[in-house]
């Protein structure tokens, strides 16, 4: 009982909550003429599609700068590689190899830039990061149509230059990490293990980095910093590190989320593409001031879980979509909990 | 001192609550119809008026020919005002012939129309 | 000498309200708008925004920062208008009795707010932001799913064609301008909604008046130093929920005017941009996000919505596309905030340093933990 107990407060009970929510979904679904291995499907995809995302949120918030609400930032970076990719012609798995090998130096640069900016402003990071992320995607906006990319893939038609707001990549490399070593279970069930197989890696490669000396110097940096400075650790130099980890893995994250979604989504697209990963991370324990691969895999599972099934379900059960409305209830009543759960822990 | 705050309050909500309550009742607006068509009841028998100019409320006229039926707003509750113009060949007022009914909107029965040529007999001459 | 700092100080202090002169300058010329032009929209724009702007500076002195929940405030007031549509009162009554609708359901919204925010202490604005986003899908929950079945809606060309749900668009042309032509003035060709800005002039006064008060001079210190207020015994939890709560009912009264005017709800739009327009033009009027003053809401409206209303046409002139004017637009809303934001924190972190380098100077013996 005493064990049980413990799991509890540690776990915490909405986390249970939620849980739980998604496992009764999951029993309802059959009995409302939702398909299960269908459903299992939607929710393995998206697992794999947001995986990486969300994982870019740990080095940031583990080296004491907050959720990244700056995404956009890598995922412009990730798009930049996307669409150089297409532009080039380059299909298959060479295809997305070439995306995330241009996006990489882009990623890093933004990053850099973007973690001087951050050390400048310790203690307000999460609301400018917002808005810098605003900023850039309407920055893009106006390069989306300036630069010179001529693929007729991807520009206008009759204008016969700037590129247009969805991109197909179903030519190119849609699904070509997911197929990888997939199997298929059933006419409705096929799991991309590809997928799993990239994000599992990264997982691991992001725990194995946080074990490390640099890596430790990170958590110390967000957890402690007058300590950190005492022992000689340059704050702002990690800082900046991490802020370019999360960049980087924002930008490998949008090329994962693009080859299984099918298409590249320009202009406002990655407006609002922070939220759902910060969302998720917070459903999977993880606070503002620390996260865990942990929080990661079972954060994912979770709100990815809940944004397939709640809509299916209780469409089915209503009869009317309200799958968007429901989406914003959840994903960020979710944030506002987390949120608002500041208190404990706090140096 | 707390109940003194409280009776306050009470008074504040009270007067919000009679405020809204007001108006409502002088803001809203009822849709009737005008029928310029011949009327009978019993004894009386009216034909429709060849052109008149109507004005509930000193509102925006509006113009009825012989035979036409239209809609239009009066608002708030209470006592209106129908002004009823005859018009002439150019369609202008006529100087003398101008007439103003009075009527309750519950007074138009169910279907909320009044009759043009009824109401223009019944009407106080304008002085 | 001290001249010269004195400028550099008001430089670095107003250095969003000049960048923004000098870009709008620049792009008047490129516009090709005639200063008639920009004379009667920004008269019509003042009028129109001050309202919901005004409603953000109570939040700044007690402390919370930019309430971006007042986007729970308009949809208040958008509620409000929506029954008053439906039960069909037309003019000023109408929008009396929008208001009056309005205020008890942006208090409750505003307490909700206050109280959620009030957990987020040292992360206000980006809880009131989420915040906004939250309860912007509840408000949909209720207008597009309740409004119709569960509450009752009577008339059916507010309604969407299934039966259920409020139409993307209503008009309110039965309130459109009922108060900006209450009383008219025409001065050299421009209209002046005369009524409209006597109301804003009132609201101006109150907040004078009000900054005076016991109330007010709590949430003052209450702003200026939580522990110190508490310590004087003023109730500072409270007293942030009531600036917030102040904050929304009069946000819900902007929207109404601002809606007024425009003449056209968007059931699912108008509000949403509320916040964000509202901020902004603070933040150009060069507020901070701890100080913020009534000339800092009128200057920030004129020069923001001057910008708004030129740069697409400059765009359009400058590069031959009219879409690159329109993102160039987003892109300085979005980056001026950005930029009052960096500002702003990059100022009290500097202080906060060279405090603490202080400290650690004058106590290299022992280390403060």
């Amino acid at each position: 009982m005493q064990r049980v107990k413990k799991f509890i407060e540690n776990v915490g009970w909405p986390r249970i909550l939620i849980a739980l929510f998604l496992l009764s979904l999951f029993v309802i679904a059959p009995f409302v003429g939702v398909r299960l291995d269908a459903s299992i499907n939607d929710t393995l995809v998206r697992f794999g599609m947001n995986g990486v995302l969300v994982l870019a949120m740990v080095p940031m918030v583990q080296s004491g700068c907050g959720l990244n609400f700056g995404l956009p930032l890598g995922i412009i970076a990730g798009l930049l590689g996307a669409v150089t990719s297409v532009e080039l012609e380059v299909t298959g798995l060479a295809g997305v190899l070439t995306a995330m090998l241009i996006a990489t130096p882009i990623a890093v640069f933004l990053g850099w830039c973007y973690g001087l900016l951050l050390n400048k402003v310790k203690g307000s990071e999460m609301m400018i990061a917002t808005y810098v992320g605003f900023s850039s995607v309407a920055f893009m906006c106006i390069m989306w149509l300036a630069l010179p990319y001529s693929s007729p893939n991807m520009v206008w038609g009759y204008a016969g230059r700037g590129l247009r707001t969805t991109i197909s990549v179903e030519a190119f490399w849609q699904n070509a990490i997911s197929r990888f070593a997939s199997f298929r279970i059933n006419e409705f069930l096929a799991v991309p293990t590809g997928m799993f197989i990239v994000f599992l890696l990264l997982c691991g490669a992001m725990s194995l980095f946080m074990r490390t000396r640099t890596g430790t110097a990170m958590t110390i940096v967000g957890s402690n910093p007058e300590y950190a400075r005492a022992s000689g650790v340059n704050i702002d130099k990690m800082r900046t590190l991490s802020v370019i980890l999360s960049t980087w893995l924002g930008a490998i994250g949008i090329i994962m989320y693009e080859q299984s979604f099918g298409f590249i989504q320009l202009y406002m697209g990655p407006f609002y593409m922070a939220f759902p990963a910060v969302a998720a991370i917070l459903i999977g324990g993880a606070s503002v001031k620390k996260a865990g691969i942990v929080n990661v895999i079972v954060g994912t599972i979770l709100f990815q879980g809940i944004l397939t099934m709640t809509p299916s379900v209780i469409n089915s059960m209503i009869q009317t979509d309200m799958s968007e409305v429901i989406r914003i209830i959840v994903s960020n009543g979710m944030i506002l909990y987390a949120l608002t759960r500041a208190t404990k822990g706090r140096s | 001192m707390k109940t003194r705050r409280f009776l306050v309050d009470l008074a504040l909500m009270a007067a919000f609550v009679l405020l809204g309550w007001y108006c409502y009742d002088r803001g809203k607006a009822y849709d009737f119809i005008v029928q310029n068509t011949a009327y009978a009841a019993g004894a009386e028998k009216l034909s429709g008026m060849e052109a008149v100019q109507l004005t509930v409320d000193g509102g925006a006229p509006k113009t009825l020919y012989d035979g036409d039926i239209d809609q239009t707003v009066a608002v708030g509750s209470g006592t209106h005002e129908l002004r009823i113009d005859v018009l002439d060949l150019d369609d202008r007022p006529v100087p003398g012939q101008s007439r103003v009914f009075r009527f309750r909107l519950r007074e138009l029965g169910e279907k909320m129309t009044l009759n043009i040529p009824f109401a223009y007999k019944s009407g106080a001459d304008v002085k | 000498m001290n001249s010269s700092k004195n400028l550099k100080m008001f430089l670095i202090r107003n250095a969003v309200p000049i960048v923004f002169i000098l870009v709008s300058a620049a792009a008047i010329p490129f516009s090709q708008f005639s200063a008639d032009y920009l004379i009667q929209e920004m008269l019509v724009r003042l009028s129109r925004n001050s309202f919901l702007v005004l409603s953000l500076l109570v939040p700044i002195m007690a402390g919370m920062g930019l309430n971006f929940g007042m986007v729970l405030g308009a949809m208040a007031g958008q509620i409000g208008l929506i029954f008053v549509s439906d039960w069909n009162v037309v003019g000023l009554h109408g929008l009396v009795l929008a208001a009056i609708i309005a205020t008890p359901l942006a208090i409750v919204f505003g307490w909700i707010c206050g109280v959620v925010l009030n957990k987020a202490r040292g992360r206000e604005m980006v809880t009131s932001y989420i915040l906004g986003f939250f309860m912007n899908g509840v408000y949909q929950l209720v207008v597009l799913y309740g409004f119709g079945a569960v509450v009752p809606i009577s008339s059916p060309k507010l309604l969407l064609s299934r039966g259920y749900g409020i139409r993307n668009t209503l008009n309110l042309d039965t309130l459109r301008r009922c108060l900006d032509d209450l009383v008219r003035c025409e001065i050299a060709g421009i209209q002046i909604p005369l009524a409209t800005f006597a109301v804003i002039g009132v609201f101006c006064l109150f907040i004078l008046w009000f900054r005076r008060t016991k109330l007010g001079q709590d949430m003052r210190a209450t702003g200026q130093d939580m522990a110190v207020a508490e310590s004087a015994g003023i109730p500072v939890l409270h007293t942030r929920v009531i600036s917030i709560v102040i904050s929304t009912v009069l946000a819900s009264y902007g929207q109404i005017i601002f809606l007024q005017n425009v003449g056209t709800l968007n059931t699912y739009n108008s509000h949403e941009q509320a916040g964000v327009f509202a901020i902004a033009s603070l933040l150009v009027g060069g507020a901070s996000v701890s100080r913020a003053s009534i000339l800092n809401v009128f200057v920030g409206v004129i020069l923001f919505h001057l910008m708004f209303v030129v740069s697409p046409m400059a765009g359009k002139y400058l590069t031959g596309d009219a879409q690159i004017g329109e993102f160039f637009r987003v892109f300085v809303s979005y980056g001026i905030i950005s930029l009052a934001l960096v500002l702003h924190a990059w100022r009290r972190h500097a202080d906060r340093e060279a405090a603490r380098a202080h400290f650690r100077g004058q106590n290299s013996d022992k280390e403060a933990k």
